[in-house]
Parts: structure tokens; C-alpha cells; sequence
């Protein structure tokens, strides 16, 4: 089932620059997507137009088969949720639980369920002892924990990620990359969308959609796209490790496996 | 002779609600002809160290003797050689493109040398030289450097303080916000640099480089130095407190050590590097 649908979107900010220019793409139920861009390539301009923040100029866009439209507005932004760049921007709450709070008080759910979904969330998350906590206890990348929890409480179908490691610091980048990989374990329905720089992240994902100067120009599975050495060349993309190590070893005569992971790789050196 | 800072403080603001210690007590040496990188935070008070080199701030306390050559001290007297030690000493801030300003690629990387007094035909000749050095080739020359694109923009700013012929460069997050071939290109002129005998300061966020390009590490944390060593020794080190990635490399080498692998990972800045180390033990 396809959980995304975009058709033919264009947008422009000004009359003059477009900013996105005819962007198809179809995203499935339960697929991690990365989108990747150099900086001004309108790839946070998709994200927020996937979820009615800026209205398209043409073109259109269908959530969990939802045309996006006014009427259906407030119905696909109970199944979609967006966490965003500054972990700074997103605490509303005096503490943890009362931030997880708020967005369930949005969404009109009983009282007397909250704690028990409260919980949950946090310790999906991995903050359940820091619920009582202030914000300003709390690191970077505890905020962005507390900013997915947010999400996540709400139970919704498609999480998108708008740059959200990109103003944390290396372990911070870890943790968050390390959750994304968590809950997509644990929930296999759920859609992520993570617009993001990071190519070691990327390459985590199970696709990876390329935007440069407002268009789609490659959509493919991450393996795919550094297995070709034309591909990369031609895009001016960073190369994750452990493709670069793969390439080497097979320069040195190793057999290696395409699907190999980097434990196994050290097991082979060792042998 | 290196660089040594010896119990250098920094105070912004001295004297108001507002004062703030950027650098406290902060001794190190840089040893000379080597790449040292330096490391740590926003806020760390590396920006400030940095300026304090070539005498751009004063320091509180503490000073800067720069080769037995120059002192960078917080005395009120005039620095009588400060024109001599910013030709000695240069730095290249971050995002050095932003300050290109002139009519054409030539004209941008001469202007520093016809402010130390040299007239327009050398200058232009020293210019080429400079711009050859850092692979802009001729068709640029009598271009507006404005139509360059991001990495072409910033390898004629590192031109223009090249041709000043410094001993001592130091670059503000050089690669930052270029791509993959941009970045590779700034690092092999830094290397080549390093090569003629200059000594290079880098002050950087990526592991990456430090482990591949530099020799030693100075690791800064809210105005204190907190480490100071060879790369491989600062990554061998609780790392996590001060928020610092292990390069995927170095990590990898550690891996493999812990399989039994016996590694000099001290002398590993790359993976061919690696591969001939497990070739020799075969």
C-alpha cells in the first residue's frame, strides 16, 4: 500500500525561483525513506507541504490515500507528525510528561488514559526516568527524544523527520539515529520520512529519494545508489565507510558480500 | 620552534553583569612544519584562541610567543611588529568567500600583497603563482570571482592568503558546507602545504580529518584545554565527555583489534593504510 502519493508538485516561495519543480514520488506503508539534498535544494520545502504547511502551487498530494485538501487537512495531520530541526522550538511543557501531554489534550483523549500513554511513549523513546523533568536538564538530543515521544503518543501512521540530528552534536546524532532504527523495529507499519544530510544516516534507511535544485533526480534503495560509482560521481555525493571499505577490500582481493555488515567484513579481514 | 601559549585568559565584557571567561589558564604548545587541529564546541573558545595568535584580540592574561619570534601578550604597549607577525601568521576565517570583493579573480588574490606594498605587475605575477598553487587555472584569471562557484570561490580566498606567504596558516573550518570533491581538493592543498614546511592550524568538527590528516590534537571545552596528543591517542580516550565522535575508521580498527588482530592503529589515517598493515602481517 502506498502510504505517500505526490504528483506533479510544484511550489515557488516568490514568482521568480521555483523551488520545487514537477515532483512525483510514491512512498509504501512501513518504508524508512531518506530524502537528501544539498542545502537549498527544497527538500525541507517537500516536507512541509506533505503535511499542509505550504500549499502547492500545482500539482497534488494524497496522504494514507487522502486527497490533501481543506476538508481532509485535519484528518491527515491526525496520521502524520513532523519533528523539526531546533529541539529548542518544540518544548511547550514545564516538564517531560506535561510536553507529552499537550499533544494528546490537542488530539481530545481521555484523561484518565493519558499516564498509561504517556509512559509508553517516554520509554519508546528511551526518557521514561526524565519525566518529571525540566527542559533545561535536558540534553540536545533528550530534547529531540522528548520532541519524537511527542509524536509518537499520538500514534501516527507517517513520521517525518525535518533535518531533526542536524543541530546535535555527534553522540546526540548517534542516539537519534539509533532510535529511528528502534522503532522501526518495533512498529513496522509505521512510515518514516527523514530528510536529512547525513549520508551515514541515509544509507541506514531502505530508500533514498535525491533532490537537487527542485527535482527528483534519483529514488532507489541506498545500496543501490553506492554501487555505482557513476552515480556518485555524477551527484557529487559523500561515500558512507563502509562502502569505501568494501571497495577496498575487493581492490585487495577479499570476496565480499553485497549485504555484508561491517562485523562481518572485520570477521573476514581476521580470518 | 612551535607556538606556545602559556596560561592564556580571555575575559569578554571585563567588569560587567555581563562578563564571560572564553579561554581560562590555557597552556599548549603547536610544534612547527606539523597539521594541528583544534577541537571542541561552540563556545569552547577556540574563535578566540585563534585570534589571539596573530594579535587580533589582546589577552587578558598569559601570552603567545609565536616561533621565539613574536609575543602575543596583554600588555597596553604598542606591538611594533604586528604588521611583520600578520605576514608571518595568517588566518582564514570560516567561509573566507564571503569576503572576496574585487573585479576580477587576480585583482582579489593581489589586493593583501599591494597592502604590504608591493606594486600591481608583481603582484599580479605572485597572484598567479598562488591561484596555480591552489588549481585555479588561467581561464579564471580576468573572471569576476563572483561567478565561481562555492569550492572555486574558496580555494581563490585561501589564494589570497597563500600569496602572503605565511609561515604559519591557520583555517577555520575549511570544508565546511562544501562537497565531497570540494573538501578533498582544500585538504591535498593543505597537505602540499604542509610538505613546503609551513605549520598548519585547523580548527575543525570532523573526525574524519583529524584522523586522516592531522598530526596533533588540542581538544578545548568551555575554555579549557582538555586534551592534548596525537589523534589516535585522544580517539584511544573516554571520548564521549567531550561529545566527540569516533571516527568509523578508527572504530572499525579497534574492532578488529578486539578479534585479535594485532594493529598499530597509531599509524591507520586511512583504509589503504589498514590494508597494507594486515598485508604485511600475512
Amino acid at each position: 500500500m502506498k502510504n505517500v502519493v505526490v504528483n506533479k508538485l510544484n511550489f515557488s516561495y516568490d514568482k521568480e525561483t521555483e523551488v520545487l519543480k514537477d515532483v512525483s514520488l510514491e512512498i509504501e506503508k512501513g518504508q524508512y525513506v531518506s530524502i537528501v539534498g544539498h542545502n537549498g535544494s527544497g527538500k525541507s520545502t517537500l516536507g512541509k507541504l506533505l503535511i499542509g504547511l505550504l500549499t502547492p502551487k500545482s500539482g497534488d498530494i494524497t496522504i494514507c490515500g487522502l486527497p490533501l485538501n481543506k476538508d481532509n487537512i485535519n484528518e491527515i495531520r491526525s496520521k502524520v507528525a513532523i519533528v523539526f530541526q531546533n529541539p529548542d522550538n518544540q518544548f511547550i511543557g514545564a516538564t517531560v510528561e506535561d510536553d507529552i501531554a499537550f499533544s494528546l489534550e490537542n488530539q481530545n483523549i481521555d484523561r484518565k488514559k493519558m499516564p498509561e500513554l504517556i509512559k509508553k511513549a517516554a520509554s519508546d523513546v528511551g526518557m521514561i526516568d526524565f519525566l518529571t523533568k525540566e527542559p533545561s536538564y535536558l540534553s540536545g538530543g533528550q530534547k529531540q527524544r522528548v520532541a519524537i515521544a511527542d509524536s509518537l503518543v499520538r500514534n501516527p501512521e507517517i513520521l517525518i523527520l525535518d533535518e531533526a540530528t542536524s543541530m546535535l552534536d555527534p553522540s546526540g546524532k548517534e542516539e537519534i539515529t539509533r532510535l529511528i532504527l528502534e522503532l522501526k523495529k518495533k512498529n513496522k507499519d509505521l512510515t518514516i520520512i527523514s530528510i536529512t544530510h547525513d549520508i551515514e544516516e541515509a544509507y541506514k534507511s531502505d530508500h533514498i529519494i535525491l533532490i537537487q535544485n527542485g527535482e527528483v533526480v534519483l529514488s532507489l534503495p541506498p545500496k543501490e545508489l553506492f554501487n555505482s560509482y557513476e552515480l556518485i560521481e555524477k551527484y557529487h555525493l559523500d561515500i558512507p565507510f563502509e562502502v569505501k571499505l568494501k571497495k577496498a577490500l575487493i581492490d585487495n582481493g577479499y570476496k565480499v558480500d553485497e549485504e555484508s555488515s561491517l562485523d562481518e567484513l572485520g570477521e573476514l579481514l581476521c580470518r | 620552534m612551535p607556538i606556545k601559549v602559556n596560561n592564556l585568559s580571555y575575559i569578554y565584557l571585563p567588569k560587567t553583569p555581563n562578563e564571560t571567561k572564553a579561554l581560562n589558564n590555557v597552556s599548549l604548545e603547536i610544534p612547527n612544519g606539523q597539521i594541528t587541529a583544534i577541537v571542541g564546541h561552540t563556545g569552547s573558545g577556540k574563535s578566540t584562541l585563534i585570534q589571539t595568535f596573530n594579535q587580533l584580540i589582546k589577552p587578558s592574561s598569559g601570552f603567545v610567543n609565536i616561533d621565539d619570534k613574536f609575543v602575543v601578550e596583554s600588555s597596553k604597549k604598542k606591538n611594533k611588529k604586528i604588521k611583520d607577525l600578520r605576514k608571518y601568521l595568517s588566518i582564514v576565517f570560516q567561509f573566507p568567500e564571503y569576503q572576496l570583493f574585487e573585479e576580477t579573480v587576480e585583482k582579489d588574490v593581489a589586493y593583501g600583497l599591494k597592502n604590504f606594498g608591493l606594486k600591481e605587475p608583481e603582484a599580479i605575477i605572485k597572484a598567479h603563482e598562488a591561484l596555480k598553487q591552489v588549481g585555479i587555472n588561467e581561464s579564471f584569471y580576468l573572471r569576476s570571482p563572483f561567478e565561481l562557484s562555492g569550492g572555486e570561490k574558496r580555494r581563490v580566498a585561501i589564494a589570497g592568503i597563500i600569496v602572503l606567504d605565511p609561515q604559519i596558516i591557520v583555517l577555520d573550518e575549511p570544508t565546511a558546507g562544501l562537497d565531497p570533491e570540494g573538501s578533498k581538493t582544500i585538504l591535498d592543498l593543505i597537505l602540499s602545504l604542509k610538505k613546503e614546511g609551513k605549520t598548519i592550524i585547523l580548527v575543525t568538527h570532523d573526525m574524519n580529518i583529524v584522523q586522516s590528516y592531522c598530526d596533533n590534537v588540542v581538544v578545548l571545552n568551555k575554555g579549557e584545554l582538555v586534551f592534548q596528543g596525537t589523534p589516535s591517542e585522544l580517539f584511544s580516550t573516554d571520548v564521549s565527555r567531550f561529545s566527540i565522535e569516533i571516527p568509523p575508521l578508527y572504530a572499525f580498527c579497534q574492532s578488529l583489534k578486539q578479534k585479535g588482530l594485532n594493529l598499530d592503529i597509531s599509524k591507520i589515517q586511512s583504509i589503504e593504510d589498514l590494508m597494507s598493515q594486515i598485508k604485511e602481517k600475512r
